[in-house]
Formats: C-alpha cells, sequence, structure tokens
C-alpha cells in the first residue's frame, strides 16, 4: 500500500513536470498554421480566468497545462469538427470574459480540452462578431477576413494606446 | 439631454476637480431595462465593487459606475469621478485608468495623494508599454497575411 501510495506520487509529480514543460513553436506563417492545426474554431470566452501569466525576465511562468484553462463556448468550426457548447482552452494568451476569439487550436479528446498554448495561436475578434460575415467562402478566405479584421481593431487599438501612453507620460514631466 | 465632454487638461486638474477617486473592481455589466430606450447612456454601466477610496467619502462599496471608457468584468480600475445617488460618473475615458486583474491595495499604504496617483499611473505605464511591444508583433504578424 505504501509501496502504491509511493509510486502514485512519483508519478503525479512527473505528470505535473511534463505539464509544465510543454514544447512551444515560433510563428512561421499563417499557411502553415492553418495546415498544421487541426481545429480552427471560433470561441467565445465565458469568464475570464482568475489566474494571469506572470512574465519575469522574458521567461512565462505558466500556471499548468502549459497555459491558462479558460471557459468556452464554441460558436464556429471553420476546420475539424465542431462540437458546439461549452468547452475549455489552454492557452498562454490571456483570454477575457465576453470576448471571441479565432483559435488556431488541436483538441484532444483525452483530455477533453482545445490546446492552442503559443499567444500566435489566439486571435481577438471584439466583444461583438457576427459569424455571418464568413458564409459562402472558403477556409482560406474565412481566416483572411478574420485576420483583417483583426488588423483593424488593432490598429484603431494602438492609436488609442498611443494617445493614453502620452497622456500618462505627462504625469511624470516636470 | 446632452452630456458635456471635457477635454482633458492635466493630471492636477484631474485630481483637483474629480470629488472621488477610487479604485473599483467591475463585477458585471447593468442588465438593461426591457423595453426601456435609454438616450445619451454611456457605453459602460457596470456593477462594481470600491475596494479603495483615494481622495473623498467612503460611501458604499457596492456601486454602479457609468463611463464611456470600455470595461471588462474581472479588472481594476482607477477611476477619477463623482458619486451622485450609489452611481460613480466618469464619463470621459480618460477617467478611467486600468489597473489590471491582480491588484492590491497594500502597495498604497502610508502614501499620500499625489504619491498614490503616481504609483498608479506608473503602473499603467509600465502595463502599457509591455501591451503595445507584444502588440507591435502581433500587427507585424498579422500583415504577412496580406504580403504577397
Amino acid at each position: 500500500m505504501k509501496l502504491r501510495a509511493g509510486v502514485l506520487k512519483v508519478s503525479l509529480l512527473f505528470m505535473a513536470g511534463m505539464a509544465v514543460a510543454v514544447p512551444t513553436q515560433p510563428f512561421r506563417d499563417w499557411s502553415e498554421l492553418t495546415r498544421t492545426s487541426k481545429d480552427i474554431v471560433i470561441v467565445h470566452c465565458v469568464k475570464t480566468p482568475e489566474t494571469e501569466i506572470v512574465e519575469a525576465g522574458g521567461v512565462v511562468r505558466e500556471e499548468g497545462f502549459g497555459g491558462i484553462k479558460s471557459d468556452v463556448e464554441i460558436s464556429f468550426a471553420l476546420k475539424g469538427q465542431m462540437d458546439s457548447g461549452k468547452s475549455e482552452i489552454v492557452s498562454q494568451y490571456p483570454l477575457r470574459q465576453s470576448e471571441y476569439y479565432l483559435a488556431f487550436a488541436n483538441q484532444y479528446e483525452s483530455h477533453g480540452f482545445y490546446q492552442a498554448y503559443e499567444p500566435y495561436r489566439i486571435i481577438s475578434l471584439g466583444q461583438n462578431f457576427d459569424t455571418n460575415v464568413l458564409s459562402g467562402k472558403t477556409l482560406d478566405e474565412q481566416i483572411q477576413t478574420l485576420l483583417q479584421k483583426r488588423l483593424n481593431d488593432l490598429n484603431r487599438q494602438m492609436k488609442a494606446e498611443q494617445e493614453e501612453k502620452a497622456r500618462l507620460e505627462s504625469a511624470f514631466k516636470k | 439631454m446632452a452630456r458635456v465632454i471635457i477635454p482633458f487638461e492635466g493630471w492636477d486638474w484631474l485630481k483637483q476637480t474629480s470629488s472621488n477617486i477610487v479604485i473599483a473592481h467591475c463585477i458585471k455589466p447593468t442588465p438593461s431595462a426591457p423595453g426601456v430606450l435609454v438616450i445619451g447612456a454611456p457605453k459602460s454601466d457596470f456593477g462594481i465593487e470600491v475596494v479603495s477610496v483615494i481622495k473623498g467619502k467612503n460611501f458604499t462599496s457596492a456601486a454602479r459606475l457609468w463611463t464611456d471608457h470600455e470595461l471588462l468584468e474581472g479588472q481594476n480600475y482607477l477611476l477619477f469621478g463623482f458619486y451622485d445617488s450609489g452611481i460613480y460618473k466618469a464619463y470621459e475615458p480618460y477617467r478611467i485608468v486600468p489597473l489590471g486583474l491582480q491588484f492590491s491595495t497594500n502597495m498604497l499604504a502610508g502614501k499620500t495623494l499625489d504619491e498614490q496617483i503616481q504609483m498608479l499611473l506608473q503602473r499603467r505605464l509600465n502595463d502599457l508599454n509591455r501591451q503595445m511591444k507584444a502588440e507591435q508583433g502581433e500587427k507585424a504578424r498579422l500583415e504577412q497575411a496580406f504580403i504577397k
């Protein structure tokens, strides 16, 4: 009995170590990402996770499973099986409640959740998103449409952030 | 029913003219009443929990926040506004300074009003610089999709 408990303890420690040491791949290009992602889905984040990934000295400290697990609802599948309803996604990208995201993911049924560790696998689509914009389009056209939407949103957001940054910096000018 | 939107005139001006400066934790958007059309409503109407009062009277921990700044559930914000009948009003977006998901008020202990605000603005500036750096990378990556 003592031996079994010891074996279990060692196994759990090994699994915990495995969970943190997730190999991540650098981004190469969108064609490869589209080709190698088994599941490309649009998800709606149900709840902002209470944990945050903290960057210390450029190293991401992972919270387990190689990232943070977020509760999501699958809204649309561009590629792979359409499992509508509630699910979970694990990523180093911090998902926020009420936002839609395009996820270049892999779903492993044995784990029961989607995995999209690298932050580039998650593309924010904002709080208001209508999947009708995707109808009648090929997979490549759908992805181009979504990336263009994100690029437009990001340009607007970065302009607003430049203004905010200038405003904040004015607090430290003597 | 027009609302007057005042341009930003500096942090000293904002500190002096805001009767209430608090740190708020956003809980949930206030549900809209069915069949009621609200004219001139702010962009965000959220239930909040006041976690620290930096200036002004400590009214109640649970309140509402009206602002034209986008708010997110679970986030903490420094707000420069005024309190009226259970509602903190801080319409202009510059009145709201995001402080992230995790925030401890311990860092403010023993500091003056000016020191507290400087510290919070510095924190936001650091976060924003990190965020903008990450967004530059994301932008370059997205633009790759349109290079032929």
